[in-house]
């Protein structure tokens, strides 16, 4: 072989080498992309089957995952480390938009407006820490909340001019009212308000809700409770007709059951304000009450 | 030929060979992944199915409750308002039949809940669980199957 000819031949072997380990490091890549994925449906698959799991029975746990992941929560599904988008939009969650953390706590918690609605998801990571300043409010709110929470604490206003962020990720404070100046803590740390408004508005549950979720969340959620509300209460109205074609007599009557739980369901269809359901409400529970007094079957 | 051309030739044959062997190993570990995450995922909606037969019993929307407290059985005043929202309940539901067959006492009535069947499918599996029925009609408990059938 001829000095020209080494050369063609060294450059032919140069290059379908590196064509080949292009190839190899490709696939590599493609297929170290596709264990990642796997690995991400399995931890997504995982806290879905977990909290499924708490659905069944009204509870509370701390859920384990095998890594640190992120998880991204949007309005129908969470992303798990950027990578794996898990579908779960059957599923009411008050969760911050982003965790970051292989420690979450949730808890499953039933939602009556003034039937059972649904169980709600509230989802909190041991790494963020949620301070509530101290009024009469928080203190309640603090007591509906599973003891399971050690993130979550009730603290002095003043305490919150040096407030110890290090071991957390993440650091919000809530404020049961907008009197409270909150100003003067760090930019990096969340300032959530809850005004006397929402106090009245639906229910206590709601704004539980707003400690643990982002704004977003907490709109998307809420216009799944109306949803959802709207289904159930059709369900109790069809229900309020079966009764009446088998069991209405003269002490059971059922008409003006089934009247509200159709208005119930036009307010929830149309999210007409909240003071006007919370009457309807409590007019369900009183009617409904009245048809057990008189010894006939209850609607719910 | 000189024996430079010869040996030229003979890296090309070698590196097709390498090429070709390299392709179908390729393919075949293809196929094997794929079928794989198929079988995973198989086995992740058999799972969601059996799960869902020991949901179905805690929906609000089916569960008997009197005067807002929970008691453990399926309300049939329910059945047919549920079924006509049924629609919106395919997020959790899927591709399934969904019936409650009565068992004991009486004629055996089967109540289907929930139906959306795919036009096309492979197989159908079957899964069953007793359960107690409540019908407000006659004020009387049932003894009664959750049927689910699922198909793929």
């Amino acid at each position: 072989m001829n000095r020209a000819q080494m050369q063609v031949h060294w450059i032919f072997v140069i290059a379908a080498g590196s064509l080949i380990l292009i190839f190899l490091i490709g696939f590599a890549v493609k297929y170290n992309d596709l264990q990642s994925a796997k690995l991400d449906a399995d931890i997504a698959r995982y806290i879905d089957n977990a909290i499924n799991g708490l659905k069944v029975n009204e509870q509370f746990k701390i859920v384990q995952l095998s890594e640190i992941t992120n998880l991204e929560f949007g309005c129908d599904d969470f992303i798990v480390n950027k990578n794996y988008k898990h579908r779960w939009p059957e599923n009411i969650v008050f969760a911050p938009k982003n965790l970051n953390g292989d420690n979450l706590i949730v808890w499953a918690k039933k939602f009556e407006l003034p039937f059972a609605i649904d169980k709600l998801i509230f989802i909190s990571e041991v790494n963020s820490k949620i301070y509530l300043v101290d009024d009469i409010y928080a203190r309640e709110f603090k007591s509906y909340i599973p003891s399971i929470f050690n993130n979550i604490e009730v603290i002095d206003i003043g305490a919150l001019s040096n407030l110890d962020k290090s071991g957390y990720k993440k650091t919000k404070v809530v404020a049961f009212s907008n009197s409270y100046n909150l100003n003067f803590l760090e930019s990096d740390i969340d300032i959530v308000y809850i005004d006397s408004d929402d106090y009245a508005f639906l229910s206590k549950d709601l704004i539980l809700g707003k400690i643990f979720s982002d704004e977003e969340s907490f709109t998307c959620s809420i216009e799944k409770i109306y949803e959802k509300s709207s289904l159930v209460a059709r369900i109790y109205f069809e229900k309020s007709l079966y009764l009446r074609d088998c069991c209405s007599n003269y002490r059971c009557n059922y008409n003006s059951i089934s009247a509200l739980l159709r208005s119930y369901d036009n307010f929830m269809t149309n999210k007409i304000n909240n003071n006007q359901i919370n009457i309807i409400k409590e007019d369900l529970v009183q009617k409904n009450e009245v048809l057990f007094g008189n010894d006939c079957r209850v609607v719910f | 030929m000189r024996r430079g051309e010869i040996q030229i030739y003979e890296t090309i044959l070698v590196i097709f060979f390498f090429v070709v062997i390299f392709v179908f190993g390729f393919l075949f570990f293809y196929k094997f992944t794929l079928e794989g995450i198929r079988s995973d995922n198989l086995d992740y909606e058999e799972f969601k199915s059996r799960q869902l037969i020991s949901y179905i019993p805690s929906m609000y929307e089916l569960r008997c409750s009197s005067m807002l407290a929970e008691v453990e059985c399926i309300d049939l005043g329910k059945i047919s308002g549920f079924k006509k929202v049924s629609t919106a309940y395919f997020d959790i539901f899927g591709y399934k039949r969904v019936i409650i067959k009565e068992v004991y006492p009486g004629n055996a009535q089967d109540f289907i809940i929930y139906e959306k069947i795919p036009v096309k499918y492979k197989s159908k599996e079957v899964i069953a669980s007793p359960l107690s029925i409540y019908s407000p009609k006659d004020d009387s408990y049932k003894v009664a199957k959750l049927i689910i059938e699922w198909y793929h």
